[in-house]
């Protein structure tokens, strides 16, 4: 069954930029706040490096589409399965990005050990992320 | 001139009085280990039933009766001997008393005259002296020790009472104060071969010296109870760590401070050493200007993930350190 519904590419992918732009600025404000207040005392470039990119190959892509866009295609509806699934594939990364810095308190682990072992998760969460935004960028009319 | 010797002997034989029978052989109650407490070439007999040896420059040098019996109170015996050592031949007279110990004339080779040594069955206080070199079962403290953050040179009368004190007693009383602050864990050194040291594990401290609720946990700790208030904290906040050393020194030597400290260093001195001080350790006397140094090592790091580095400059006191680890109250640390 294909679906359209009324949301046009425009309003699905400034959705989705928002999320993404909303989630790594509050993950990054999160950071910001343990750098000034000295949680990573000598180690705050390494927690930098694990930030950038963690957000930022993503957030890069669905930034550039939202701009890159022509005005026509901007206009054109969206299947909203593949919105809802890159929408909800995408909140759960952000979601796990902040909960690994937020469960850190709680763990045994110091936070440097954490950050480094969180690839683990991190990663094909990301992978699940990236196949639902391209997923909904390569469904007709996205771009 | 060796024959003008053996005329003096047997003459100081026949000025004791008596007129019962003497041994021709060395008789039972002779048998056995004889040592004389005298610095003397001669420092042990080894009589046997019908043999006789003598420890001669640390070697066993067998003797052959040259005497005839005499007449002799019947509570007094005497043979003469003949031994041939390396240095020469030595003569000897062994008269048994009623006491139990053996008087020894003897002509020694090198040696001018008689010499009169007494013989006595081997008994704690008759020991050998202990031994001059370092104690081979005891590992040694490196001496310079680390660079320490503190040192504290303990008042006279914690540890140290007096001059002379046997080693043994002096640990005994450290390790009581080990005891009082709860310090099970500690490795013991000789220091040379008249001291020890001791060295208690590596504690988490407190700011104010005092051992932190995790005291033997070195890494990064959960806090127990968690508030909202210490959730913040510890998101936002690093969680710093102190730790400490103490190591003990009771020597006379001079200490002085060798290369800074690291905690490996120290992690490896409080698990390499022995549990307890040996009992030949525990015998040796502490000698004139002894006395108990505590040494004292602080580390920080500023958070989780920071290697701990060796505080130069602490915010406490040694006396504090002591205190604040339960050793002993402040006010008998300063006098």
């Amino acid at each position: 069954m294909s679906q359209r519904d009324s949301m046009t590419v425009a309003e699905a992918q400034g959705r989705l930029a928002t999320l993404w732009i909303g989630g790594a600025a509050a993950v990054g404000a999160l950071l910001l706040a343990q750098t000034v207040l000295g949680k990573y005392g000598g180690q705050t470039e390494k927690a930098w490096s694990w930030f950038a990119p963690t957000v930022f190959p993503m957030l890069t892509i669905i930034v550039t589409a939202w701009f890159g866009t022509g005005d026509a295609a901007r206009q054109q509806p969206v299947e909203s399965r593949h919105f809802h699934m890159a929408f909800a594939l995408s909140l759960v990364y952000l979601a796990v990005v902040a909960g690994t810095l937020l469960v850190q308190p709680f763990s045994a682990w110091t936070p440097m050990e954490l950050l480094a072992m969180s690839h683990a998760w991190l990663g094909p969460t990301q992978g699940l992320a990236g196949i639902g935004v391209g997923r909904f960028f390569a469904s007709k009319g996205a771009t | 001139m060796l024959a003008l010797l053996r005329l003096l002997l047997a003459g100081i034989l026949l000025l004791l009085p008596g007129n019962s029978a003497v041994v021709a052989q060395p008789r039972p109650s002779w048998e056995g280990i004889w040592v004389t407490g005298r610095q003397t070439p001669i420092d042990r007999l080894d009589i046997g039933e019908a043999t006789i040896h003598i420890g001669w420059k640390k070697a066993r040098v067998a003797c052959t009766e040259t005497s005839s019996t005499r007449n002799l109170p019947p509570t007094i015996r005497s043979a003469t001997f003949e031994c041939v050592t390396s240095d020469g031949p030595l003569l000897l007279s062994v008269t048994g008393t009623p006491e139990p110990l053996l008087l020894v004339h003897a002509v020694v080779p090198g040696m001018p005259g008689i010499q009169t040594l007494v013989f006595t069955r081997p008994t704690a206080a008759s020991k050998p002296p202990p031994k001059t070199g370092p104690p081979t079962a005891l590992p040694q403290f490196p001496m310079p020790p680390p660079q320490w953050t503190l040192r504290n040179v303990l008042p006279r009368g914690l540890v140290v009472t007096r001059d002379g004190e046997p080693l043994g007693e002096i640990f005994d009383r450290l390790r009581q104060a080990l005891g009082r602050a709860q310090i099970a864990d500690f490795s013991v050194y000789g220091v040379e071969n008249d001291g020890f040291a001791v060295v208690a594990r590596m504690e988490s401290i407190a700011d104010d010296g005092r051992p932190a609720a995790e005291r033997w946990t070195l890494g990064a700790v959960r806090p127990a109870v968690f508030s909202i208030g210490d959730y913040l904290k510890a998101l936002f906040t690093a969680r710093p760590g102190r730790y400490r050393v103490i190591a003990f020194l009771v020597t006379a030597r001079t200490v002085t401070a060798g290369e800074p400290a690291d905690k490996e260093t120290l992690n490896r001195l409080w698990r390499g050493g022995a549990g307890d001080l040996p009992d030949d350790v525990r015998h040796v006397a502490l000698p004139p200007s002894g006395r108990c140094e505590a040494l004292v090592y602080e580390f920080f790091r500023a958070t989780d993930d920071d290697a701990p580095v060796q505080v130069v400059d602490s915010r406490l006191t040694g006396p504090q350190h002591l205190a604040g680890a339960g050793l002993w109250p402040i006010e008998r640390l300063v006098p």
